[in-house]
């Protein structure tokens, strides 16, 4: 009787619906997250039992790891690079492909066609455009007489960091041109009428009515641009491996070769496990400040 | 007076399509390089980078179709992603459900300890989930990646999924319960079928994130048998290193056909993955 009404409908479809998503979750996702924090206790090199305890060892030697510092100063700068390079840009993209215009949603599936490619595709394709010898970009310069500009642009310590950051800009500028649009869709037509008879149009109509409306909008994009760059490894990976010497390195690419080139395990959970922290902080903080206003704006497209 | 206010009016319109075509050369014009491109010889190549090919030349795409190895890649991006695909979409869609239906203790806890994984980084299970794989002998097989996949898939599909059944009035199901329908034969003839905008949301989100994943197939899978496109690229461009006509074949077949789905699938394409994205 008992065990019956324990096991209803309603109790069998819960758990039989949550058990198994649960335990992927929790084993795969959640659990690790501790285990690293556990491994960053260790000098460890993956494969001999955990018994090196050095406490919180790993994380002393990471601060004073000038990689480490380098690696996050690239961070920093990728995030202001995103900020300052993906946004703007994809405002005034988004500007000029709402309302009504000839080749629109051409435009708009083109912009944001890099989004559906794959990191590594995108990021040889532009590891051959930046090639030395057979390279698109030096071939371009050489063509158009800038030849003294020509140099092994991945290859060199100057110029490796921002030509990845041009690729990662290349790919992210239309995902949020999208967004935008449809944020500025989202505004009654009536407002952008009242504005324009009230005399604002161009510049002013955009900076003063169309930005303060979607605010909402980029500060989303904002959140997204930020986090994303804390976390970014693909691309990086792929077209420079960090290098040359640590020019192009991040966070996440340092913690990969620590734990998976080098096998310093223990040094790379403490890693990874900053990386972690620094990423849920922000997520979090941001979370709680946005709310997620752009929902709406989503679902309208 | 209509005449000084007519002139800007053009010049702008003039603006507004130069700065569209400029930003449409810089998205396009590496990809168009790199499709032209891929029709050359060697030679041709050395020679000159930017030239036309001066005929349309498939030998570059019959070497590496027919190496066997290009047509293994896809056929396992293919396995692992639909594989994945499944897995997220049943498992996210029943506890969408339960979280949007049923009333109980832990619920709202659950549910939450499902969000958090949305701001988690995939680097911080990397190790844990490469020693346990390990200790199980599954390095190097489809669950190594697959696992993970769904695992990570589910916060944000779970979470797009709830949102989704919490807007779809309980009238409907009463009428079903009252017809005395089980709450699984609810979920499966009432809910799933009027959440199928939601469900292509999410199949479509995770598709793409499973389909051109990296890190987690780099660091559990070496053996060629299981690569899946990435990892298929980055062995074919350390191996023929040297030779960029048939890189250029390899990375257009691994674009061109996601590219054409795209172009015919644009508009679900768009909204589904910035859904994901931005909800994620």
């Amino acid at each position: 009787m008992r065990l019956q009404k324990i096991l209803n409908d309603r109790n069998v479809t819960i758990i039989a619906f949550l058990a198994l998503p649960l335990i992927i979750y929790a084993v795969l996702v959640a659990l690790p997250i501790f285990q690293t924090f556990r491994f960053s206790l260790f000098e460890w090199d993956g494969l001999a039992p955990l018994l090196n305890y050095i406490g919180l060892g790993n994380y002393a030697q990471m601060l004073r790891d000038t990689v480490f510092w380098q690696s996050l100063r690239n961070n920093v700068l990728l995030v202001v690079f995103s900020l300052v390079t993906q946004l703007p840009p994809a405002i005034v993209l988004a500007v000029l492909l709402t309302g009504r215009l000839r080749g629109r949603e051409f435009f708009r599936t083109t912009f944001f066609s890099p989004q559906i490619l794959s990191a590594v595709a995108t990021g040889y394709m532009f590891y051959y455009v930046y090639e030395p010898t057979l390279g698109l970009l030096n071939a371009f310069l050489r063509s158009v007489g800038l030849g003294a500009w020509v140099k092994g642009w991945l290859g060199d310590m100057t110029w490796a960091l921002p030509a990845v950051l041009f690729v990662i800009s290349w790919r992210h500028i239309g995902f949020y041109m999208v967004l935008f649009m449809a944020a500025i869709e989202g505004i009654p037509a009536e407002i952008l009428e009242a504005a324009r008879i009230d005399g604002c149009d161009g510049k002013r109509l955009v900076w003063h009515v169309i930005v303060p409306l979607i605010s909402g909008t980029i500060r989303t994009a904002a959140v997204l641009a930020i986090v994303g760059s804390i976390k970014y490894f693909d691309l990086i990976w792929i077209m420079t491996k960090g290098g040359p010497v640590h020019a192009s390195e991040l966070v996440a690419t340092y913690m990969y070769k620590q734990s998976f080139d080098m096998w310093h395990m223990g040094y790379g959970a403490a890693l990874a496990f900053t990386l972690f922290v620094v990423a849920f902080a922000l997520s979090l903080t941001f979370n709680v400040l946005t709310r997620r206003k752009v929902q709406s704006a989503v679902a309208t497209m | 007076m209509d005449r000084p206010k007519r002139l800007p009016r053009v010049c702008w319109q003039v603006l507004k399509y130069m700065l569209l075509l400029a930003y449409l050369a810089v998205t396009t014009f590496p990809l168009i390089w790199l499709f032209y491109n891929s029709f050359k010889t060697m030679p041709e190549i050395m020679q000159s980078a930017f030239a036309l090919p001066k005929s349309i030349n498939l030998d570059n795409y019959t070497k590496i179709w027919m190496s066997g190895r290009f047509p293994r890649y896809y056929l396992n991006s293919i396995l692992v992603s639909t594989v994945s695909v499944l897995g997220i979409a049943a498992f996210s869609t029943m506890a969408g459900y339960v979280f949007s239906r049923i009333r109980f203790r832990m619920r709202e806890v659950l549910f939450y300890f499902f969000l958090a994984g949305m701001m988690i980084p995939v680097q911080v299970t990397l190790i844990p989930n490469f020693v346990m794989l390990r200790s199980l002998k599954l390095l190097d097989s489809y669950p190594a990646m697959i696992l993970p996949y769904i695992a990570f898939g589910l916060p944000v599909s779970i979470y797009i999924m709830r949102t989704f059944f919490d807007e779809i009035p309980v009238e409907l199901e009463e009428a079903a319960r009252i017809d005395g329908c089980s709450r699984p034969g609810i979920f499966w003839w009432v809910m799933l079928p009027l959440a199928r905008p939601a469900v292509a949301t999410i199949v479509i989100y995770n598709f793409f994130t499973v389909w051109n994943e990296l890190i987690f197939a780099l660091t559990f899978i070496n053996n060629p048998k299981y690569r899946t496109i990435p990892l298929g690229l980055m062995d074919f461009v350390g191996q023929f290193e040297v030779n960029l006509s048939y890189i250029f074949a390899a990375l257009v077949s691994a674009m061109l056909p996601l590219l054409i789905v795209y172009f015919f699938a644009q508009r679900q394409i768009i909204s589904g993955l910035t859904a994901g994205a931005v909800k994620g």
